[in-house]
C-alpha cells in the first residue's frame, strides 16, 4: 500500500514491457523507433505472454520460481529477442506512420486517459474482496511468492487448483518486485494489463483507422459497466479477454497484411491465454477458426501459419497437463468427456444465456449491436473478408462460450456473474475489431491532416496533457492519495511490531516468557508490518 | 486485401451501385461512431463517480478487511485466520 510498493510493481511492468519490446524486435526487426512507440501496448502484452510461458516452464521443470529465476527468465527473453532481431534485420528501418490528432479525437483521448487514472485509483487499495480472489487466485500467487512452487497438498484442496499458473506466477513476480506479500498493491497488475490492452488496440489501429473511429471504442473498454466493475479484481477472466481480443485484432490485421510478425505475436498471446485459464485454449481455437474461414480462398498459404498459432496454444496447454499428470493431479474441469453432448436441452439454454447476456445493455452497452452493424456495413461495400472474419469470430466465440457453459453442469446458467465473466471475452473482441470493420466500411485509410496549423495540433496534445495532470491534481488538492507511514499505525498498548510472522511469533513467545500472561494476537498493522498486541 | 473499390469492380462491375452503397455505408458508419461516442460519454459520466466511490470505499477499509474480506463468509473471524497463518509461516 506504500509508494515504495507501487514503485516496485511499476518497475516490474516496465521490465515486462522491455522484454516484450525485444520479442517484437525479434518478430519484426525492421520497425522504426516511432513504430515501437506506437506498438508499446502490443510489446507489453507480448512481454506478459512470454513471461507466463517462461514462468510456467520453470514451474514444470521443478525449478523454484523465486526472483533469481524470474530475472534469468527476463534476461533470456530479452537476450534471445535482441539476438534474433539483429540476425533477422536485413535493412534499415523506415516508418511511414503519421498520427494526426485533431481536437475532437484529442477530447476522446483525454476522457480515456482520465478513465484509466480513475481505474488506477480504484486498484491502488483494492482488497481481496471477491471470494475466488481470496480463495484461489490470491493464495496461489502467495504460495509461489513464499515457496517458489505450488505444493501438491495445497493444490488438491484448492478450488481451481488445476488451473494453469500463468496469472499466479505473474502476480508472484509482482509481489517480489513489491518486496512483500502485499496482496492489495499487486492488484495494480490488472491495471497495467488493462492499460496494455487499450494501448495495444489504439496502437495497432493507429495507422489504418481514423482516431475518431478507434478512440470511442477504446474508451468503451473501461466504460462498459461489467469491465469497469471487474477492472482490477484478482480473477483470470479479464487478462484472458485482453489476450484473446488482442490476438483477434492481430489476426484481423494479418488477413489484410499477411505479415508473419502478426502471426507470431498472436501465437504468443494465444499461448498466454491458455496459461491464464483452461478455457483459453477453446477461445484461442475459436479465433484461429475464424481467421481460417476468412482466408479460405488462399487456404494453401494460410493454414500452416494459423495451425502454428493453434499449436502454440496447444503446446502451452500440454505443458501444464504434463505437470498435472506427473503429479497425479486431475483437472477439476467438467468430467465425463463428451457426455454433455447428449444433454441438448442444456446446450440450447447455454446458447440462449450467452446471447442474452451479450446483448444486456447494462453490462456491455452497445458493443455487440455496433459490431453486428459493422459486419452488415462491410457486406454492403463488399469488404467481405473483414465482414466474414468478424462474423465468424463473434459466432465461434459465442459457440465456445456456449460449449464451456454446456460442458460443466456445476456452472449455473442463472448466475449472471459467472456468465458475464465468461462472455466478456466476446464483448472485448467485438470492441477491438469493430473500428477496423467500420473503417473498411467507410473506405480508405486515415488522412494525414497537414492542413491544420501547428498550434491546432499542439492544442490537441495539450488537451490530453491537461487531462493527464488535472485529474490527479484535483484529487491531491482535495487531500487524496495518502500513503501510510509505520508511525501512523502504532497503537497504544501493543507489545511490539515485526516484519514477518516468524519474528512476530518470537516476539509473542518472548512476551509470554517475560511474564505477560494475557492472550495476544498477531494482526496486520495496516502499514506493512505485523502487530503483536493483547486481545481485548 | 484489395480496397473496397477494386473488389467491387472485380466482383460486379456495377460502380454506380457501389458508390451509392458507399454513401449509405458512410452515413451508417458515422451514425455508429456517433452512437458509440454518445453512449461512451454518457456512461463515462456514470463510470467516473462510480470508480471514485469504489476507490474511497477501498481507502476506508482496514488492511485486514482488504486481505480477508473475500473469506468473511467462511471464517469465524479475521483474527483467527491471522493466528493460523502465524503458526504456518
Amino acid at each position: 500500500v506504500s509508494a515504495h510498493a507501487i514503485g516496485g510493481v511499476t518497475a516490474y511492468n516496465l521490465v515486462l514491457a522491455v522484454a516484450g519490446t525485444t520479442v517484437l524486435f525479434a518478430l519484426r526487426p525492421v520497425l522504426a523507433a516511432r513504430d515501437f512507440v506506437r506498438l508499446a501496448g502490443v510489446s507489453y502484452l507480448l512481454g506478459v505472454g512470454a513471461a507466463m510461458i517462461a514462468f510456467t516452464t520453470v514451474i514444470v521443470l521443478g525449478i523454484p520460481l523465486g526472483w533469481p529465476s524470474m530475472v534469468v527468465c527476463a534476461v533470456l527473453i530479452a537476450g534471445a529477442g535482441v539476438f534474433l532481431g539483429l540476425r533477422r534485420r536485413s535493412k534499415d528501418p523506415q516508418s511511414t506512420f503519421h498520427f494526426s490528432l485533431l481536437l475532437p479525437s484529442a477530447a476522446v483521448l483525454a476522457l480515456l486517459v482520465v478513465t484509466l487514472e480513475a481505474v488506477f485509483r480504484k486498484g491502488r487499495l483494492q482488497g481481496l474482496l471477491e471470494f475466488d480472489s481470496w480463495d484461489s487466485w490470491g493464495p496461489k500467487a502467495k504460495a509461489l511468492y513464499f515457496f517458489g512452487k505450488l505444493p501438491l497438498r495445497f493444490l488438491e484442496d484448492l478450488p481451481g487448483g488445476s488451473y494453469p499458473p500463468g496469472i499466479p506466477a505473474l502476480l508472484a513476480g509482482g509481489l517480489h518486485a513489491i518486496g512483500s506479500s502485499d496482496v492489495v498493491t499487486v492488484h495494480l497488475q490488472y491495471w497495467f494489463l488493462g492499460v496494455g490492452f487499450v494501448a495495444a488496440m489504439v496502437g495497432l489501429l493507429a495507422d489504418r483507422v481514423e482516431p475518431m473511429v478507434s478512440l470511442p471504442f477504446a474508451l468503451l473498454v473501461f466504460v462498459m459497466p461489467d469491465i469497469r466493475s471487474r477492472s482490477v479484481d484478482m480473477y483470470g477472466d479479464l487478462p484472458l479477454g485482453f489476450a484473446i481480443a488482442a490476438a483477434a485484432l492481430l489476426l484481423a490485421l494479418w488477413l489484410e497484411d499477411r505479415a508473419d510478425w502478426q502471426i507470431g505475436a498472436a501465437a504468443i498471446l494465444c499461448a498466454g491465454a491458455t496459461l491464464t485459464k483452461r478455457e483459453g485454449v477453446v477461445l484461442a481455437a475459436a479465433v484461429v477458426a475464424a481467421a481460417l474461414l476468412a482466408s479460405l480462398d488462399r487456404f494453401r498459404q494460410t493454414w500452416v501459419r494459423l495451425a502454428a498459432v493453434l499449436a502454440a496454444a496447444g503446446a502451452a496447454w500440454l505443458l501444464w497437463q504434463i505437470w498435472l499428470s506427473a503429479h497425479d493431479l486431475h483437472g477439476n474441469g467438467p468430467s465425463g468427456g463428451l457426455h454433455f453432448l447428449s444433454d441438448l436441452g442444456r446446450g440450447w439454454d447455454a446458447l440462449h444465456t450467452v446471447i442474452n447476456n451479450l446483448f444486456e445493455f447494462d453490462l456491455w452497452l452497445v458493443s455487440m449491436t455496433i459490431g453486428i452493424a459493422a459486419i452488415g456495413l462491410c457486406l454492403l461495400v463488399r469488404a467481405w473478408r473483414v465482414a466474414l472474419y468478424m462474423a465468424s469470430l463473434l459466432g465461434f466465440l459465442i459457440a465456445a462460450c456456449t460449449v464451456i457453459l454446456w460442458s460443466d453442469p456445476n456452472l449455473q446458467l442463472s448466475d449472471v456473474n459467472v456468465v458475464s465473466r465468461l462472455v466478456g471475452t466476446v464483448a472485448l473482441s467485438a470492441v477491438a475489431v469493430t473500428p477496423l470493420a467500420l473503417q473498411r466500411a467507410w473506405g480508405g485509410v486515415p488522412r494525414v491532416w497537414n492542413v491544420f496549423p501547428v498550434w491546432h495540433r499542439r492544442l490537441a496534445w495539450g488537451v490530453v496533457a491537461v487531462a493527464l495532470i488535472a485529474y490527479p491534481a484535483t484529487l491531491l488538492a482535495e487531500g487524496g492519495a495518502r500513503f501510510p507511514k509505520p508511525s501512523d499505525c502504532v497503537e497504544p498498548g501493543a507489545i511490539g511490531y515485526a516484519d514477518s510472522y516468524s519474528a512476530a511469533l518470537r516476539l509473542r513467545e518472548q512476551s509470554t516468557l517475560n511474564g505477560n500472561a494475557t492472550s495476544t494476537a498477531i494482526t496486520q498493522d495496516g502499514c506493512g508490518r505485523l502487530r503483536v498486541a493483547p486481545t481485548h | 486485401m484489395a480496397p473496397p473499390a477494386q473488389e467491387a469492380k472485380g466482383v460486379t462491375g456495377s460502380a454506380r451501385a457501389f458508390i451509392r452503397n458507399c454513401g449509405l455505408s458512410r452515413s451508417a458508419v458515422a451514425i455508429s461512431v456517433a452512437i458509440a461516442l454518445v453512449v461512451g460519454a454518457v456512461y463515462y459520466l456514470k463510470a467516473l463517480p462510480d470508480l471514485g466511490d469504489k476507490a474511497s470505499r477501498n481507502s476506508s477499509l482496514a488492511f485486514d478487511d482488504r486481505e480477508i474480506a473475500g473469506g468473511n463468509s467462511v471464517i469465524v473471524d479475521q483474527a483467527a485466520a491471522y493466528e493460523a497463518r502465524g503458526l504456518i509461516l
